[in-house]
């Protein structure tokens, strides 16, 4: 405990903590590889690829909750810290939504021909995969999450490769999923080695 | 040290409910907290459930934390909570130390 100088910084090391289990970066990663997958190879059903992360997010949450909390415990955060973290949630959220809606109305409205001419031109490929970095690097400041500006640019430098290949949209997303569920995997280990269960009380 | 040479903690305004070290860790994680529970603290100080129960059995003593029990499907739950009381008492330690440090610095 001797990094803790203070009491802030003893409540800052102390909510990471509880968010450092990796299990929420695995399903991410996952779900991201899954609808890059879907993207290239079951092009037909792409649209709906994103419908079975969606289905599974509350499954995923509760396996966290009960796995997790039997061995870091329970603990309820005080009124600042539970309101920074509905505030930033809300704005992430938001951002993902309006950055969804920004990506359908670029490819609805403006598309992204092959030839390069539509408004989106040679950078249509990559867009999703910039648009996920965007909200990766916000969601990296916002929650105090360093990896994920690695994820970020993972992510956005997918990103680039597809543009630069015109190639699939899907291709960013299944390496940078796969990244996303090592680092997640990695996360979980460390996790269960330096997290034993202690008795119950 | 004879008695007579050790530094009288009350003199100093020391509460000596809080200052044993132990206690003093387990206060300072629950201070940065609304509430948690045993396994919550047993990971966060290192602590065994001997000691933590020990502990918060003399703050709850003291009036410093609040004891629930409750149970999580068949899993008994043990939350702790500082009171407005144990709250202050923290904050006067804190400032107790400070000043303390300050002067000697």
């Amino acid at each position: 405990m001797t990094e803790h100088r203070n009491i802030e910084a003893l409540e800052k090391a102390a909510y990471r903590h509880s968010y450092s289990d990796g299990v929420v970066d695995m399903f991410v990663g996952a779900s991201l590889a899954w609808i890059g997958a879907a993207w290239i190879w079951l092009s037909d059903l792409a649209g709906l690829a994103g419908i079975l992360p969606a289905v599974l997010v509350t499954a995923m949450l509760e396996g966290r909750k009960r796995l997790i909390e039997s061995r870091v415990g329970y603990v309820k955060w005080r009124q600042p810290r539970r309101h920074w973290e509905l505030r930033n949630l809300t704005v992430v959220l938001l951002a993902g939504v309006a950055l969804f809606a920004l990506g359908v109305a670029a490819f609805v409205f403006a598309g992204s021909r092959s030839d390069g001419t539509g408004v989106l031109g040679p950078l249509g490929p990559g867009l999703l995969a910039f648009l996920l970095a965007l909200l990766a690097l916000g969601l990296g400041f916002l929650m105090d999450t360093p990896r994920m500006f690695v994820y970020a640019a993972v992510l956005a430098a997918g990103g680039a490769i597809a543009a630069a290949a015109d190639a699939n949209p899907g291709w960013p997303l299944l390496p940078a999923g796969i990244v996303i569920v090592v680092f997640g995997a990695i996360l979980f280990v460390r996790f269960l080695r330096t997290t034993k269960a202690p008795e119950s009380r | 040290m004879t008695r007579q040479e050790t530094p009288d903690l009350d003199a100093l305004g020391f509460d000596r409910i809080i200052h044993e070290p132990a206690r003093l860790v387990l206060v300072t994680n629950l201070y940065v907290v609304d509430e948690a529970d045993f396994v919550y603290l047993a990971g966060r100080t290192g602590l065994t459930a001997g000691n933590i129960s020990s502990h918060m059995t003399r703050l709850e003593n003291a009036g410093y934390v609040a004891i629930s029990k409750t149970f999580v499907g068949k899993r008994p739950r043990t939350v702790y909570a500082l009171t407005p009381a144990g709250r202050a008492a923290f904050e006067r330690y804190r400032q107790t130390v400070g000043d303390l440090l300050a002067e000697s610095g």
